[in-house]
């Protein structure tokens, strides 16, 4: 890994690439609409990669490489549950949340509740979005520092300068088109690395020979508990991920949105495979001593001559910064329409709006350059916040698209939100650790799996009483 | 309850406070149980894992 040359001029030629997009995404975005969510114009195909290269990022390839090399097969979920989710809100929630016409999901809990359920959404939402930010920052940083022997600052202002720039220009319409010609990238990386490494571990009986049986339990190292947690923390925070819904506004009808999640979703859960399969074949050549978080980075450039390490190198830059685009894009849209058009000028013209959107952009990217330098682990970084929202606004929001009965109960969805991100909160500070691993803490109990119960009975009660409640007033009026 | 929120004036979609039907209500919810088909794809998911293991076992 130390000794290889990496190929500036192949980053440079990625890094224009994207930039231009920007450029040219510039001259479509004339409104707030079409920097959010690109103008509600979207094809099928748009989407789907979108949606796909939006849940592969940096983190993914380090972080569930890593996972795979300390839990083999089980590091499918910690991913995996993810895309399996976006196949099903892609057919049940998607579609009713474009008809709408909303762009934010606090707009959506405003329009149905009012402004006190908008703004503790707020909140939620973007907590987990901060998280996402600066956690794919941070894998970034992880990489490009080892790699490319840059500073953490001079990685920081490179790939968030770069990914906001074509933000800042292009907006949604920038983000889309990037993440489509970042998918393929990200295929071509992944799937070449991992046939390098499948041929310098002999082949697959060779690696039949020397894989370590215990990386191909289905309830390995991670026991039962942890691969449920996974799986609960995959169906829970997809279920508000608002980076991921606003995909789906930006498409042309419902059809289209449902579609385009479904093919994206399908696509990426055969892929989510590969991470956990390059983090095994790593610890499988280099051995016990392997540091897990090292085990994407040491069988890419173990295996692979300077020319495809560098194109793997671009990989995890396009894998991290379609993530990054993305949340940094829909941070930007919840400060200008959440918070600057509700609380400084309601009445702002277009093209201010335009302009505090941009410069939401630049804020975002400099708030997730300060939160990773302050707790950089990484795919915890992405999951304190995610379980918080997932046991708080997601089976909220869930349950008021599902069924009329919770749009008829403020008090109980408001209830639902505090009690369950509160227990969330609480649970994640003094709740009982059983490892802390490179990239992840495998707790006695996932805080997750405490939370969300919670938050689901409060929901059934709750809904049930309160409604019950206007039916009877109701009849007494009448 | 329902609040103002900018729009772009090509947006295809009204402020929700003008509709009188719910606009959630127009799409049609699948027929199948979302909660069974929550654990058909986990099921799916375990099946994908499983076949990987039978390939990489040999």
């Amino acid at each position: 890994m130390e000794e290889a040359q990496p190929s500036w001029w192949l980053i440079a030629a990625y890094l224009l690439l994207m930039m231009s997009i920007g450029i040219w995404g510039r001259k479509r975005v004339v409104s707030v609409e079409d920097m959010a969510v690109a103008g509600r114009n979207s094809g099928v195909w748009l989407i789907a990669f979108s949606v796909a290269a939006t849940w592969i990022n940096g983190t993914t390839l380090i972080g569930i490489s890593a996972l795979g090399a300390d839990f083999g097969l089980d590091a499918y979920w910690s991913g995996g549950s993810f895309m399996l989710a976006t196949i099903w809100i892609g057919y049940f929630i998607i579609p009713r949340l474009w008809e709408t016409g909303v762009i934010t999901i606090p707009e959506l809990f405003g329009r149905y509740f009012g402004q006190r359920h908008r703004t503790v959404s707020l909140f939620l939402v973007i907590l987990r979005d901060l998280g996402v930010t600066a956690g794919t920052i941070g894998a970034l940083t992880v990489v490009t520092t080892a790699v490319l022997k840059i500073s953490v600052l001079e990685s920081l202002v490179l790939w968030l300068g770069v990914t906001s720039a074509y933000v800042f220009l292009g907006g949604m319409w920038a983000v889309m088109v990037t993440d489509a010609i970042q998918f393929f990238i990200i295929l071509a990386g992944s799937i070449g690395l991992l046939i390098a490494g499948v041929a310098q571990a002999g082949g697959v009986s060779g690696l039949r020979n020397t894989f370590d049986p215990a990386l191909l339990d289905i309830f390995g190292r991670a026991g039962v508990t942890q691969v449920l947690a996974w799986i609960v923390i995959g169906l829970a925070i997809t279920g508000s991920y608002q980076g991921l819904i606003q995909r789906g506004f930006a498409a042309s009808s419902a059809l289209v949105a449902r579609r385009g999640f479904l093919y994206g979703g399908v696509i990426a859960s055969l892929w989510y495979i590969t991470p956990p399969l390059i983090g095994m074949i790593s610890r499988t050549i280099y051995g016990p001593d392997l540091v897990a978080e090292d085990a994407f980075v040491t069988l890419a450039f173990g295996v692979a001559g300077n020319q495809f390490a560098s194109l793997i190198i671009v990989c995890v830059l396009a894998a991290s910064m379609s993530t990054l685009s993305s949340t940094i894009n829909t941070i930007a849209s919840n400060f200008t329409l959440d918070l600057y058009a509700r609380f400084v000028e309601p009445t702002a013209s277009t093209v201010k709006q335009l302009w505090v959107y941009r410069i939401n952009v630049l804020i975002v990217a400099g708030l997730a350059a300060l939160i990773y330098s302050a707790l950089p682990l990484l795919i915890e970084l992405m999951w304190i916040g995610g379980r918080i929202m997932g046991a708080s606004v997601a089976p909220a929001l869930i349950g008021l698209v599902l069924f009329p009965s919770v749009r008829k109960a403020p008090t109980t969805v408001m209830a639902a939100m505090l009690i369950g991100g509160g227990i969330q909160a609480f649970w994640q500070t003094f709740g009982a650790i059983r490892e802390v691993s490179s990239v992840v803490i495998i707790w006695d109990l996932d805080p997750i799996l405490i939370g969300l119960p919670i938050t689901i009975g409060i929901l059934l009660i709750g809904t049930h009483i309160e409604t019950r409640q206007s039916e009877d007033e109701l009849a007494t009026a009448a | 309850m329902n609040t103002p929120f900018p729009t772009s004036p090509e947006s295809k979609h009204p402020d929700m406070a003008h509709n009188e039907v719910d606009p959630m209500e127009r799409v049609d919810l699948p027929r199948m149980s979302p909660w069974v088909v929550i654990v058909f794809l986990v099921m799916l998911g375990f099946g994908y894992i499983g076949l990987w293991r039978w390939f990489l076992r040999g």
